[in-house]
């Protein structure tokens, strides 16, 4: 499992996180952390009012499935046009489609981190 | 030594699609020995029964081997009998310091002192009393080699001094009877010794400490069991933290008389079969004797020190002297979650994270590192599964 876990696409997207960076000043943003591995994201996400996504980007430290799950999930919202409504509704199967590989139960809070920033974003 | 010591650890016996198990996280919890296992098994099916309540056959004899426990976790680090209170752990034990001591002896404007190294159970209950009373939490610091800088503990304010034996992240052994000698007369010094129990000598009286909290699951024994050692002094001064059965002497309406320590801090049914496991434990380790334990780690911890320190992309934290069985350690470019994955594909069992030790990975500039530690079960050949399993790691990684 060590390796099929880390297959090329999870490593690349750990690797070479997309949607990586600070946002905009106006965008609003939530921070997210794992305490058990010590993971940590913050999530930029700049929607306008009838909540399209004009821009969304996060940063943060941590293990490869939670970076990797933040950045497949993140392209995949961008490249589908999702708003921000249909962002915050993903379930948590969304994520590990994404990934493609089976996640241990160990591993679940580091791979729904993303998930977790966002309902914070959507909480204020 | 370790061939012949395995062989006594039932779960040592189980392989994993064919691959043995590597156990390196003894730190967290120990392996135990069919010994332990056997005695706590034996305690449920020949003599369960509640202590100090009953006078029949089996509740005599659970009682007696209760305190017969207690006599043994005494012997073990130099204390008197009623000194050592059980509780379920290490973590509980230090707890109890806190309430118990703490807050009827802490004021405003009293020191606490901490070190940057404690593990949560010793930095959290004392951060919380410091802001409860309005006290100042001081925290010791650490050079870089992850050992304690002293010059700020012999201020007069410092009213208690809590410090770990051996640090669960640094493997640092902290030499507490000098702490004790450099800290004002008056001062309490409380020890977290739940990485050391077991793994170096433990002795209160060498110490000099007024507290000394261990753990029974990390020292070989079951979990669920623990205690509090209290020196005479602060014995006398505590009043006690949880109120119920067994714990008083007469009830009067208006003042309760409490038991005799240690029996007033233990309220309510204790874990009987704990005790026992845990005193089976530590006759486990005296039968083997510290001394042989701590050579057989050092070669172990020195081996992987020195295979570690081979390697340009490993960081190791911690001294590289005079340190327990702990070796904390970050591989660049690989999270210590994933390198955790790797060697769990090996059926190798290490730790990584912060190791309840916030302070100290802020301090160390690191949200997570990989910990290796060691028991006496564990082999040269362990720690070369543990070195093939990170060689994998930076392969995969590494692409």
């Amino acid at each position: 499992m060590g390796s099929l876990l880390y297959r090329h696409n999870i490593l690349d997207h750990y690797q070479n996180p997309r949607h990586f960076g600070k946002g905009d000043a106006k965008a609003r943003t939530a921070e997210a952390s794992n305490p058990m591995c010590g993971d940590k994201l913050t999530l930029y996400v700049d929607a306008d009012q009838s909540g399209n996504i004009r821009a969304i980007s996060f940063e943060g430290e941590g293990c490869a499935i939670s970076m990797a799950s933040a950045s497949l999930l993140l392209e995949n919202a961008m490249e589908t046009n999702m708003s921000f409504d249909e962002l915050c509704a993903l379930p948590p199967s969304c994520v590990y489609d994404l990934l493609g590989v089976p996640i241990s139960s160990a591993r679940e809070d580091c791979a729904l981190l993303i998930l977790l920033a966002i309902k914070k974003v959507k909480q204020g | 030594m370790n061939q012949m010591l395995k062989q006594k650890f039932p779960i040592l016996q189980h392989t994993l699609r064919g691959k043995r198990l590597v156990y390196l996280d003894s730190a967290s919890t120990s392996q135990k020995p069919f010994s332990v296992i056997r005695a706590v098994s034996h305690y449920y099916e020949q003599y369960n029964a509640n202590t100090r309540r009953g006078v029949y056959r089996i509740a005599e004899k659970s009682t007696q081997a209760y305190e017969e426990a207690r006599a043994r976790v005494a012997g073990f680090i130099g204390a008197q009998k009623a000194q050592v209170i059980f509780t379920k752990n290490a973590t509980e034990g230090l707890n109890l310091a806190a309430y118990a001591w703490g807050e009827q002896h802490i004021k405003n404007g009293d020191i606490v002192a901490v070190t940057q190294m404690e593990h949560h159970s010793n930095f959290l209950p004392w951060q919380r009393l410091c802001r409860n009373k309005k006290a100042e939490l001081r925290v010791i610091p650490i050079d870089d080699q992850g050992r304690l800088m002293l010059k700020d503990i012999k201020d007069a304010r410092i009213k208690i001094a809590c410090v770990s034996h051996l640090s669960n992240v640094l493997g640092t052994i902290n030499d507490v009877a000098r702490i004790k000698s450099m800290l004002p007369k008056h001062a309490v010094l409380v020890i977290d010794a739940a990485q050391s129990l077991g793994h170096i000598p433990v002795d209160v009286s060498a110490f000099g400490c007024d507290f000394l909290a261990g753990s029974s699951h990390k020292a070989y024994g079951p979990m669920g069991s623990g205690f509090l050692y209290c020196s005479a002094r602060v014995l006398n001064e505590m009043e006690p933290f949880e109120l119920g059965g067994g714990m008083i002497a007469q009830y009067f309406e208006k003042k309760n008389e409490w038991a005799e320590p240690p029996y007033k801090f233990e309220a309510g049914t204790q874990d009987v079969a704990g005790a026992v496991g845990f005193a089976e434990a530590l006759a486990f380790i005296a039968k083997i004797g510290l001394s042989a334990i701590r050579v057989h780690e050092e070669t172990l911890t020195g081996f992987l020190l020195e295979e570690l320190l081979k390697d340009k992309d490993i960081t190791v934290y911690g001294p590289i002297d005079g340190r327990g069985p702990v070796v904390s350690f970050c591989v660049k470019g690989i999270h210590g979650h994933d390198l955790a994955q790797v060697c769990s594909a090996y059926n190798v069992c290490i730790r990584a994270g912060h190791h309840c030790a916030m302070p100290l990975h802020e301090k160390l500039g690191v949200a997570a590192t990989a910990r290796a530690s060691f028991g006496i079960y564990n082999t040269k050949e362990d720690v070369e599964i543990l070195l093939k399993a990170i060689v994998r790691a930076k392969k995969i990684f590494y692409l």
